[in-house]
């Protein structure tokens, strides 16, 4: 069968040089504020969106105990539609991730605002991290809709990270996609993510990271209990 | 970071504008760059942040402004993935490649245009007619440096990846001929990952009825054609991500068919009765995503797609994984 091959692609309606991307007064990077009720936050659609406005975000895989220990992200720019990187602790930064793990319950409830979403747990070695699928998150809200707890899963999406009212940071998952998988599939993702984790700890201990860990994590922080924790999941295969 | 490294960038940074004719405020610029590293930003950062309210303040734009950075010579595949780390936005690279294909421009404004690749891989490049470069001829290897990369995103969601001279370039004649695959080693490349995305445009599609052309129609346009019968079809544009990269790969009929374990027809009377064809989309997703593709795929030119020649799904347990990686991980907390 022939694909759509066109004799010549279509030229850059652009023209030479693409248009800038803004950026902010005072540095490139802006912090994106917490956000309290996270399920009904219009931001996400856009950031699915992203696909559209750029090349799209590779889905980094993290372990589960690694998602709970996020403590901020960062917008990549001004524009709105800007992606926006979970700043992880053992150095590196995920646009979008892919965690596979075991859905161990999936309670519907009602937020604030009249809307319904799902409130997820999903253990991801070595821990339980919570998935949230509201409206503006229709896949995945319609996956755990004919889910039932347990079940192997994969999830396709992004970490959010808010505060709550004593001030802490959590963190938990904005999916995008919620599939059914296969003991051997997760467990293959579980080397994957823990070969992820280990690379990423090898670039923080070389220096060669240069998101902003120190800012969020402090001067003395070590990546060092993440490739532990890694070990600690393969062991557990 | 000292005192003179900041001088030093303010001195790059005037150079970079006094070759285009600009004659910047370099007070004002290095009191900038002060502010900004006071705020923790990293000089090269805080460079990248001036040099950009610069332009825009004498509306300069990135493909005018020569970067004197080395850049770094790539091979055509790895400017996806660069162009990724950037972002998305425009990258000023070197590559060395043969002319594959001259294609006629569609634009007036167009000087060339066509397909080149060395041994990695193909993409896109085109030249302006204002940026007076030399002409390039099929089938000769020429040396590009200081062209911008860019990625297009096109309508359908894909990414054409293309190499854009400008009157910053300089394209050289290579003595030597860059190799490029043969026409069918070209059209193989692996391509292993997990299927995270099933892009629009899968499942239940149709395709232009008119000889030869098979084009996939678009709310029932055929984009030569115009509006045609469609024929329908089963595919998938899955993006299949290994944590590195991700690519867009489409699979052909037989392999949906074998994916969605149901042929066209019966696809076509599941989508009647639901009256929407995105029943489809969705059984793929529940189906194919989170599955471990290893594929052997054509790699389609102009657009950055791959199409399946074979794949297999790879459901079993990597047992050495498991015990390499724990080695690995020991190794690197002992260090």
């Amino acid at each position: 069968m022939s694909a759509e091959l066109q004799d010549g692609p279509e030229t850059d309606p652009r023209g030479a040089s693409a248009a800038e991307q803004p950026r902010d007064e005072t540095g490139n990077f802006i912090k994106m504020s917490a956000t309290t009720e996270s399920t009904d936050s219009t931001s996400t659609e856009s950031q699915n969106n992203d696909d559209n406005n750029q090349s799209r975000q590779v889905a980094t895989r993290v372990l589960g105990n690694e998602v709970n220990a996020v403590e901020d992200t960062l917008k990549m720019g001004e524009d709105q539609r800007a992606p926006v990187n979970a700043i992880l602790p053992s150095g590196g930064m995920a646009g979008r991730v892919l965690i596979m793990g075991t859905l161990t319950e999936a309670e519907l409830n009602t937020s604030a605002k009249g809307n319904d979403y799902y409130e997820a747990q999903v253990f991801a070695p070595d821990e339980t991290v919570y998935v949230y699928a509201g409206q503006y998150q229709q896949d995945a809200f319609e996956a755990l809709e004919n889910l039932s707890a347990p079940a192997f899963v994969a999830i396709v999406g992004k970490i959010s990270t808010y505060e709550t009212d004593e001030g802490e940071t959590r963190a938990n998952i904005r999916p995008e996609l919620i599939t059914q998988v296969d003991a051997d599939t997760r467990d293959n993702w579980v080397v994957e993510a823990a070969n992820a984790t280990f690379d990423r700890v090898e670039a923080y201990q070389n220096g060669e990271e240069d998101a902003p860990i120190t800012p969020v994590y402090g001067s003395d922080h070590s990546a060092e209990p993440f490739a532990q924790a890694a070990i600690d999941a393969l062991e557990g295969l | 970071m000292s005192q003179n490294d900041i001088s030093e960038t303010v001195e790059e940074l005037a150079e970079e504008f006094e070759a285009v004719g600009i004659e910047i405020d370099t007070e004002d610029a290095e009191e900038r760059l002060e502010e900004l590293t006071e705020f923790r930003v990293p000089l090269d950062e805080a460079k990248t942040t001036v040099r950009s309210s610069l332009m825009g303040a004498h509306d300069v734009s990135s493909s005018d402004l020569y970067q004197p950075d080395d850049n770094e010579l790539v091979a055509v595949e790895d400017i996806a993935g660069l162009i990724s780390e950037a972002d998305g936005e425009d990258i000023w690279i070197d590559v060395e490649v043969t002319i594959l294909d001259e294609w006629e421009p569609k634009h007036p404004s167009i000087g060339q245009v066509g397909l080149a690749g060395d041994s990695s891989g193909t993409i896109k490049y085109t030249s302006f007619k204002t940026s007076e470069l030399p002409d390039v001829q099929e089938g000769v290897s020429y040396s590009f440096s200081n062209v911008v990369a860019s990625a297009f995103e096109k309508e359908d969601g894909d990414t054409i990846y293309e190499i854009k001279p400008n009157s910053n370039s300089s394209i050289t004649e290579l003595d030597e001929e860059i190799e490029v695959p043969s026409a069918q080693e070209r059209n193989s490349h692996s391509v292993s990952g997990t299927v995270v995305a099933i892009k629009p445009g899968s499942g239940l599609i149709e395709r232009c009825s008119e000889e030869d052309c098979n084009r996939v129609l678009n709310s029932g346009q055929c984009a030569v054609h115009g509006e045609v019968d469609g024929e329908d079809d089963l595919r998938i544009k899955a993006v299949v991500d290994d944590g590195d990269e991700a690519h867009d790969v489409i699979f052909g009929t037989e392999e949906t068919v074998a994916i969605l374990g149901m042929g066209i027809e019966a696809a076509v009377k599941e989508a009647r009765n639901a009256m929407d064809k995105s029943v489809i989309t969705d059984m793929l997703e529940t189906e194919f995503v989170g599955q471990h593709v290893e594929a052997d795929a054509a790699y389609f030119d102009d657009s950055g797609l791959y199409l399946v020649n074979e794949y297999t799904l790879d459901a079993e347990l990597d047992e050495d994984g498991i015990s390499e990686a724990a080695m690995r991980g020991r190794d690197l907390i002992e260090a």
